[in-house]
């Protein structure tokens, strides 16, 4: 009974880890950029939306409207980022990386400039602050499906529709799409945007579980690696199955083998690396 | 090469030359050195500690033992290596008379080293590692050990001498603060505890695995957690139910001022053992709360009242006149707002612990752990 | 004229490979680009793709300079390559490539079904599923459906059975009908010349002999010198 709350509770952190990392892994494998500002992208959704709400409980639909205002922040933010990238083109994996950690570094301390260095929640809007079964937090209930139908419709964006055929296309041969007339930056630009979105909606949807603070954004940014890692780069399939595996090895895995929490995730990691070094689903690069 | 073999020379004789004149010159002055997490995980501790000592200087007129005093602040972002660095600045460049503030361990053990070396005092105002000290170092603050022991004595006297369970960040300042609830629960008569749950430190965003590990014939838990920790801790524990289930002890720091705020409502009815409360009972404590409360507009945090302490110890020290670091021995009891301390023969505070319950948005004192006759 | 290069010169990095190339082509004409491995012939479709940026010289496409455009302006003027190794996007299925190749004109996604009923049998099986066979003929269909004015094929039949070969001829030689003009990088020199009007042989990036097809056919020394087949 209590590993069954256990592995429901690592669906619900599985599913706010796979909206952070599916744009990390889409903007990876299509832009070659390793986007080190997800993490912070992530923190500026959470701090966005505590600013706007004031940290007090509120409605559902003000909440909702809060966190589809700050994911098209988080858009904008995205096309800073990309004309950031942009001088760099072509300079290879470290400089883009070195670029990305730093303006994630700039945007995360302009933050807590912002606000303040200490600590900050919000609780969960009302409604969703009670408890199912007795002693589930609803909320968790609530983020598991918010997690399913973001999952959803970027599955079926990805795999069902002209623009998701575009990019896989960009994935899998940009050269190739290119001659065949379509315009492969504009392709990338509008999944950076997109998972850009999907960071900062992370962030207001993880606000009740992980509390704002320095330094969130480099831990939230370790776990989306460690999803792309196991899952592979580019994947959406990877994505999903490596963010709900880290979910269930963080707590599943965490109540079986308690004094190797520490380690755990890791030697999965390296497990999964050793079996397939680009990941469980990755293609080999 | 020999040329500037010579330059490096006379560099360094000019340096040393101008370092002595200054130190003559500044013998009227004060100057203390406080190292201080601005930046990094502990930033947000870092400017309570930084406003308390402020406060007190100019609630004192700018002076330290009726000398002028000058307050140098040095960021050790959190690291060793930085902390150390500082060190050997200000007490090589700045010349200071003693360095205080250190919030974390590792960078006091590095700080207090360096300050050993260049036979400059330290006035430790939070770092609270068991092992940590020496003859110039003093600490206003407390030990982990001790900490966890009173906490242990309490808890053997009023939750039952049998089915503790305890739980806490793995790392020197958990472990360590639960050996010592371990050890005063024991003296207190209290049973091994059924069950130690040690949890990754820095790494845990979810305490929900760790809280299904707590066996059926639990009848209370012991926890230690700090900063972000104790926030999802708190939250998780409510969040989950076990408020109805079991009753909870926890450090001072679960609901210190830095994280009361982001808990909110699920921190309402914590039991907790700290060495203050700004509910306090005094004439030092009423003054000091009023001073915090107007300047910042809120309770005072154990950092704010230790940092404080830290700067009361160097005021009353400098004022028996001599060489500071002996004065810091002997400067006997302190009236701190969290009432009255001396300094034990390894320089570390001997205390009043507190039971506070966190209601309506302050710690109130519902028991006082007295220090043991020894 | 269709197509006029002119003195194209182009290369990867420092190597040089193409030492200025010449060669015009009518529009509904088919050329053939032989030459032995290495000469340059597919550099030479790549720079006409815009795969490789001509270092100098000129590609003019009825008139339009195409020479410095990127891939895909070079593409929107009317220009499709069939890529050796066919470059098919290996995780979308059939139907999707041919959907986003698509463009208003006479090849329409059903008329590729028609001339190639092994894809429509296909249609939701992804690229790296296809046989090689399948792979070419859905790298066919998505170029014709760009409704180009100028096709390139790098080497069609290259891994293909023999069957699968004449199949390929038999729809390569119908396009020439369409008003598409072709050129047609070959090793299967029996293709080449099924397909191609005109011949073109290539030596160290440099076009160094034209024959129309049937006189090439029969011109043992020319095939010898430049292929160094049935010496």
């Amino acid at each position: 009974m209590s590993l069954l709350v256990n592995a429901f509770d690592g669906l619900a952190f599985g599913a706010l880890l796979f909206v952070l990392a599916v744009g990390l892994t889409l903007i990876y494998g299509m832009l070659d950029v390793l986007n080190l500002a997800h993490g912070a992208l992530y923190m500026a959704g959470g701090y966005i939306a505590y600013l706007l709400l004031g940290g007090a409980s509120v409605s559902l639909g003000l909440w909702a409207g809060a966190a589809l205002l700050v994911a098209a922040l988080g858009v904008a933010l995205g096309g800073v980022l990309s004309a950031a990238i942009l001088p760099l083109r072509g300079r290879g994996h470290l400089d883009q990386a070195l670029l990305t950690l730093g303006l994630a570094i700039l945007l995360s301390e302009f933050l807590l400039g912002v606000v303040d260095r200490g600590f900050h929640t919000l609780p969960p809007p009302d409604g969703l602050d009670g408890s199912v079964l007795g002693s589930y937090p609803l909320y968790r209930v609530a983020v598991i499906a918010a997690g399913l139908v973001i999952g959803g419709i970027v599955y079926w964006i990805f795999e069902r529709t002209r623009a998701g055929a575009l990019v896989r296309a960009a994935v899998d041969d940009p050269g190739m799409l290119a001659a065949i007339g379509v315009n492969v930056a504009r392709v990338r630009l509008s999944v950076m945007l997109a998972g850009c979105g999907l960071a900062t909606f992370a962030g207001v949807l993880g606000l009740p579980l992980l509390n704002l603070r320095a330094g969130l954004d480099s831990e939230v940014l370790v776990l989306a690696l460690i999803v792309i890692v196991i899952g592979g780069l580019a994947s959406i399939r990877g994505a999903v199955v490596g963010a709900l595996l880290v979910g269930q090895v963080q707590t599943v895995g965490v109540a079986l083998a308690p004094e190797l929490a520490a380690y755990l995730l890791f030697a999965v990691m390296a497990a999964v690396l050793l079996w397939n070094p680009s990941g469980m689903f990755g293609r080999a690069r | 090469m020999r040329f500037a073999l010579l330059a490096l020379a006379v560099a360094l004789a000019a340096g040393c030359g101008g370092a002595a004149t200054q130190q003559a010159a500044d013998d009227s002055v004060v100057k203390v050195g406080a190292i201080i997490s601005q930046t990094g995980v502990y930033s947000a501790l870092g400017d309570d500690m930084e406003a308390a000592m402020r406060l007190y200087l100019d609630e004192h007129g700018g002076k330290l033992g009726g000398k002028p005093a000058r307050l140098v602040v040095a960021d050790d972002a959190g690291t060793p290596e930085t902390g150390q660095q500082k060190a050997r600045q200000l007490t090589l460049q700045d010349q200071v008379n003693v360095i205080t503030g250190l919030i974390a361990s590792p960078v006091a053990v590095a700080v207090a080293k360096e300050a050993a070396a260049q036979k400059t005092p330290v006035v430790i105002a939070n770092a609270g590692a068991d092992a940590l000290g020496g003859p110039g170092v003093f600490r206003v603050s407390y030990t982990n050990y001790m900490h966890g022991y009173a906490a242990g004595r309490y808890a053997a006297e009023s939750y039952g001498k049998d089915g503790a369970v305890l739980m806490g960040a793995d790392y020197s300042a958990g472990t360590e603060t639960l050996k010592g609830f371990a050890e005063g629960y024991a003296k207190g008569g209290g049973a091994k505890p059924l069950k130690q749950i040690l949890t990754p430190f820095g790494k845990t965003q979810n305490f929900q695995p760790y809280l299904s590990q707590i066996p059926a014939e639990a009848k209370f838990l012991y926890v230690f957690y700090a900063g972000g920790e104790a926030i999802t801790f708190a939250k998780n524990f409510k969040q989950f139910g076990y408020d109805t289930k079991l009753k909870l002890l926890t450090c001072q720091n679960i609901t210190d001022e830095d994280v009361l705020q982001a808990i909110g409502a699920d921190a309402e009815g914590i039991t907790s053992v700290g060495l203050y409360s700004p509910a306090l009972d005094n004439p030092e404590n009423q003054a000091f709360t009023a001073k915090w409360k107007a300047k910042t507009g809120k309770n005072p945090s154990a950092v704010a009242l230790q940092s404080w302490d830290a700067m009361s110890l160097i005021d009353q020290a400098a004022k028996r006149g001599g060489d500071l670091a002996q004065a810091l021995g002997q400067v006997g009891e302190i009236a701190s707002p969290r009432g009255p301390f001396t300094l034990d023969a390894k320089h570390n505070p001997v205390q009043n612990w507190y039971v506070r319950e966190y209601s309506g948005g302050v710690n109130k004192v519902i028991a006082t752990i007295a220090p043991e006759a020894s | 004229m269709m197509l006029t290069v002119q003195n194209l010169t182009a290369g990867y990095g420092t190597a040089q490979v193409l030492h200025g190339a010449d060669l015009t082509l009518d529009q509904g004409r088919a050329v053939a680009v032989l030459g032995r491995n290495g000469v340059g012939k597919t550099t030479f479709v790549h720079a006409l793709m815009g795969l490789v940026r001509p270092s100098s010289g000129s590609i003019r496409l009825a008139g339009r300079e195409l020479s410095g455009l990127d891939t895909r302006r070079i593409a929107r003027l009317g220009v499709r390559i069939v890529p050796q190794g066919r470059r098919v996007f290996r995780s979308l299925t059939v139907a999707e490539t041919l959907e986003i190749s698509r463009s208003p004109g006479e090849w329409t996604v059903e008329r590729v079904y028609q001339i190639f009923p092994a894809l429509a049998a296909r249609r939701r099986h992804r690229g790296d599923q296809l046989s090689g066979g399948e792979q070419e003929m859905l790298a066919i269909g998505r170029a014709l459906l760009g409704n180009p004015r100028l096709l390139l094929l790098d080497e069609p039949s290259e891994g293909l059975a023999p069957r699968l070969v004449e199949e390929l001829g038999v729809v390569l030689a119908g396009l020439r009908a369409t008003g598409i003009s072709v050129v047609l990088v070959e090793q299967n020199l029996r293709l080449a010349l099924e397909v191609a009007d005109e011949v073109r042989c290539m030596v160290k990036g440099r076009f160094v002999y034209g024959a129309a097809a049937g006189e090439f056919a029969g011109d043992g020394a020319a095939i010898a010198a430049y292929l160094g087949v049935g010496s």
